[in-house]
């Protein structure tokens, strides 16, 4: 194992679930730090050497800079969130999310529901992949049938657990049953599609399998770059990009630097905040900035019996100032939490108990729980907050903050490996994460139902409640969607009463970009689909940045 | 009238070293900003009047964080220094007093050491041993003891040979008498070379440690970790790496000319 980089960037290693509730890791880059210095160094060069940096792509391309290579380019087994930006621009899958979070038919022209346990999903016709073959319904039960096979390995099989059998009565039609009557079943219709007879990857470095979506990858080195070249069986609008280089860049600083030099055309969700200000003043760089959907949060562990006191736990939860972190830290980039449904998703409940800045309350409570403060005001309470290097900033403002009401925290900041192993382990008092892509409301199921602790979920601080339990069981069997808010509005008070997390914000979605790139829709959740859909102004289309 | 400085090595290290150990010293006593105190509102703010080297990423003032870093580098390496010097000199002196198999058994143990890249050992014992003050000096000793057995064991070695030793020796001198009037002065002037150089090399490994998150702990501020955090941050807040770059550079500077220094005059007189 290497060290790993001590990227300041609050956003680059993630953890999140995807659509189909499996975890998502955004996987750690481990590269040489001197690797890194060179790549900085070569782009304070370039800054120096040239204020007319001319790129040397072909007219056409564009640059998307990613900060971790994706842990795997096939489909069936990708879970990080690097990987399912890429794969959504090349596999389809039966359904696919709106920008609002809704599922509509992708690859599935119509979608029947004729029992609670069963799903119909009829196709559209002349789908190709990107070698011409057309989508069948084989293809589709072929990549079910990996990813489910004992064999397989996948991560996605716990996923789809709830899938009892899939099959395809012909070629445009495929039938899902499910075990139970189980409400996110459309989830289980968002796996990106491959061909039939398409081998299972082989270490890593392999560029992707042929998919039906908008752009094929037709190379990848592993910690360098993929490249896309459209799919030529799919259609694009006149002007849209052509190709499409992902080139792995690790550090901020480069990624910042890049965009501003015009070599980098788009980058989503992973420059630091306080560089914002420094990109937008370039003419040729747009910032935008959208509600987003992802959530962190600040996470107990409840085998501490210090943590299991829900006085302590709402201390903590007053003690931290987020609407000042919000207004400083992230520079406005994010919104105050309430939960970890965010007010775009259907299920979302805002009125539930909340905890803003107090620090006599946060006091009085620790007074209570028999935490009495010492001369110096501590009160001989000590949590080790774990982190990653990008996290270290944030740990030690909570660091101060919790200070200030006599708590003490240690940071012990690992590199991303050591620290998910921890997590996973639950060998850590506090930490803090983030949930990328939320969705389904199922989500609560997945990270505060008690069986769903390590490895069988996410529910990595050990909460168990069996109120709780009953409430995210019910929901997950519950197919009616009005009795299904309700359901969750009740989980979303409960856990804003009991605090098995502290909610922090939602952060927004900022992505910079050339204005060479015309259209772009910034969707909720991050994702880069739109990237297939925007045109390029220009000469060529490809313009160059003017200052 | 031109003074012509006989030694400017020594002249201009000792200028950087005093004016550093000062600053270090009764820098944070003058000072009125806390190293520690967070204010979230001047985050990256540039230099100021109330902020000489400007605010760091969470608003500490990043002149007090550079002198109590100060403090710490350089009573880190003076310890750890102190203490592989030491080790390392008994070490030295009886591998080349018994001779023989223990000789060669101990110098192989420190050959085994010196071929591990020293930093890297001080990574892996630092990842062993957890991150921490304490833990990154046992860390940088266990790296740093073997340059002064080798020196200590030469130097015995040709003084052992000295006309003025074996007369000393057929007198009929006790052996301890041997290494305290003897040998051990013959030594002092190498070793307080390779000390001075070995405490601007325990500088940067410190820094570099703390770069890592090997090191000091946050909130403690040492220049390595100031670097790191201030690393994400080059393009809108060139101060926050500045300041500790230039503390590092300087120091190591200051220690080095000062080892020169010595090492010029300790060549002139002998």
């Amino acid at each position: 194992m290497c060290e790993s980089l001590a990227l300041i960037l609050l956003l680059s290693r993630q953890s999140g679930i995807t659509r189909n509730g499996v975890l998502t890791v955004w996987i750690s880059e481990n590269t040489a730090r001197l690797r890194l210095v060179a790549q900085i160094a070569a782009a304070l060069v370039a800054l120096a050497g040239c204020g007319h940096y001319r790129t040397d792509r072909s007219p056409g391309t564009i640059q998307v800079d990613i900060e971790t290579s994706p842990a795997s380019t096939d489909p069936r087994f990708a879970t990080d969130a690097t990987s399912s930006r890429i794969n959504e621009l090349i596999f389809d899958s039966l359904v696919k999310t709106d920008r609002n979070g809704q599922f509509v038919g992708h690859l599935a022209d119509r979608i029947e529901r004729p029992s609670p346990t069963e799903i119909v999903f009829h196709l559209k016709h002349g789908v190709r992949f990107s070698d011409g073959r057309e989508l069948t319904a084989r293809d589709i039960i072929f990549t079910y049938d990996s990813i489910r096979a004992p064999e397989s390995m996948s991560a996605k099989r716990a996923g789809l657990e709830e899938l009892k059998s899939i099959d395809a009565p012909d070629d445009y039609t495929v039938v899902m049953t499910t075990a139970h009557p189980y409400a996110p079943a459309l989830e289980l219709a968002t796996e990106g599609i491959v061909p039939a007879g398409t081998p299972l990857p082989s270490k890593g470095t392999a560029a992707a399998p042929v998919g039906s979506g908008p752009f094929q990858m037709v190379g990848y080195a592993r910690d360098e770059a993929a490249w896309l070249e459209r799919n030529p069986y799919s259609s694009y609008p006149p002007g849209a990009p052509r190709s499409i280089l992902l080139k792995i860049v690790p550090d901020p600083t480069v990624r910042a630097l890049e965009l501003a030099e015009g070599v980098c055309d788009f980058s989503g969700n992973n420059i630091e905040y306080d560089v914002l200000p420094w990109l937008g003043s370039h003419r040729f760089l747009e910032v935008s900035r959208t509600p987003g959907t992802t959530y962190k949060y600040l996470s107990f562990n409840f085998r501490d019996p210090r943590l299991r006191d829900l006085r302590v736990r709402r201390a903590i939860a007053y003690a931290i100032d987020r609407n000042t972190i919000v207004n400083t830290i992230l520079r406005g980039t994010g919104r105050v939490a309430t939960g970890m449904l965010s007010p775009e998703n259907w299920a979302y409940e805002g009125n539930v108990t909340t905890y803003s800045y107090d620090l006599s309350k946060a006091r009085q409570l620790l007074d209570q729980a028999g935490y009495a403060a010492g001369s110096n005001g501590m009160r001989g309470l000590r949590f080790e907050y774990k982190t990653t290097p990008e996290g270290a900033r944030l740990g030690e403002v909570f660091q101060a903050m919790l200070q200030r009401v006599g708590i003490e925290l240690t940071i012990r900041t690992l590199d991303f490996a050591t620290y998910y192993a921890d997590i996973q382990a639950g060998s850590f008092n506090l930490t803090s994460l983030q949930w990328v892509g939320i969705n389904d409301p199922n989500s609560y199921y997945m990270v505060f139902d008690s069986q769903k602790t390590p490895p069988h979920g996410q529910n990595r601080g050990y909460y168990s409640n069996p109120a709780m339990d009953r409430l995210v069981e019910s929901g997950m069997s519950t197919v009616d969607p009005a009795a299904r808010k309700k359901i969750y509005g009740q989980v979303q008070q409960l856990a804003a009463e009991e605090l098995p997390y502290v909610s922090l914000w939602w952060v927004d979605n900022v992505a910079v970009m050339n204005r060479r790139l015309v259209g772009f829709d910034a969707y909720p959740n991050g994702s880069f689909r739109s990237l297939a859909a925007v045109t390029l102004s220009g000469p060529g289309g490809g313009g160059e940045p003017s200052d | 009238m031109i003074v012509r400085v006989r030694n400017p090595s020594l002249a201009i290290g000792v200028t950087i070293v005093a004016a550093i150990a000062v600053a270090a010293i009764l820098g944070p006593m003058l000072l009125r900003a806390d190293p520690l105190s967070i204010d979230l509102a001047s985050t990256l703010a540039g230099p100021s009047r109330a902020h000489p080297f400007g605010c760091d990423a969470l608003g500490r003032d990043v002149l007090a964080r550079v002198l109590s870093g100060a403090r710490l580098s350089l009573s880190i390496s003076t310890v750890v220094v102190a203490i592989s010097l030491v080790v390392g000199s008994l070490i030295g002196a009886t591998a080349a007093l018994s001779g023989g198999r223990i000789d060669n058994l101990i110098m192989r143990g420190v050959d085994i050491v010196l071929a591990f890249p020293g930093i890297l050992l001080a990574i892996a014992l630092a990842a062993i041993l957890g991150p921490g003050l304490i833990d990154l000096a046992i860390a940088l000793t266990a790296m740093g003891w073997t340059g002064y057995a080798r020196i200590v064991r030469g130097e015995v070695l040709t003084l052992r040979e000295r006309d003025y030793v074996l007369a000393a020796e057929s007198l009929g001198a006790s052996r301890s008498r041997l290494l305290m009037r003897h040998l051990i002065p013959g030594v002092v002037g190498p070793l307080a070379v390779q000390a001075t150089f070995g405490i601007g090399g325990i500088i940067g490994a410190e820094a570099a440690l703390s770069f890592l998150g090997l090191g000091a702990l946050p909130p403690t501020p040492s220049w390595g970790n100031m670097l790191d955090a201030g690393r994400a941050f080059l393009l809108v807040a060139p101060h926050l790496t500045t300041a500790p770059g230039l503390a590092i550079g300087l120091s190591i500077l200051g220690f080095n000319l000062l080892g020169d220094g010595i090492a010029q005059k300790a060549g002139h007189r002998a």
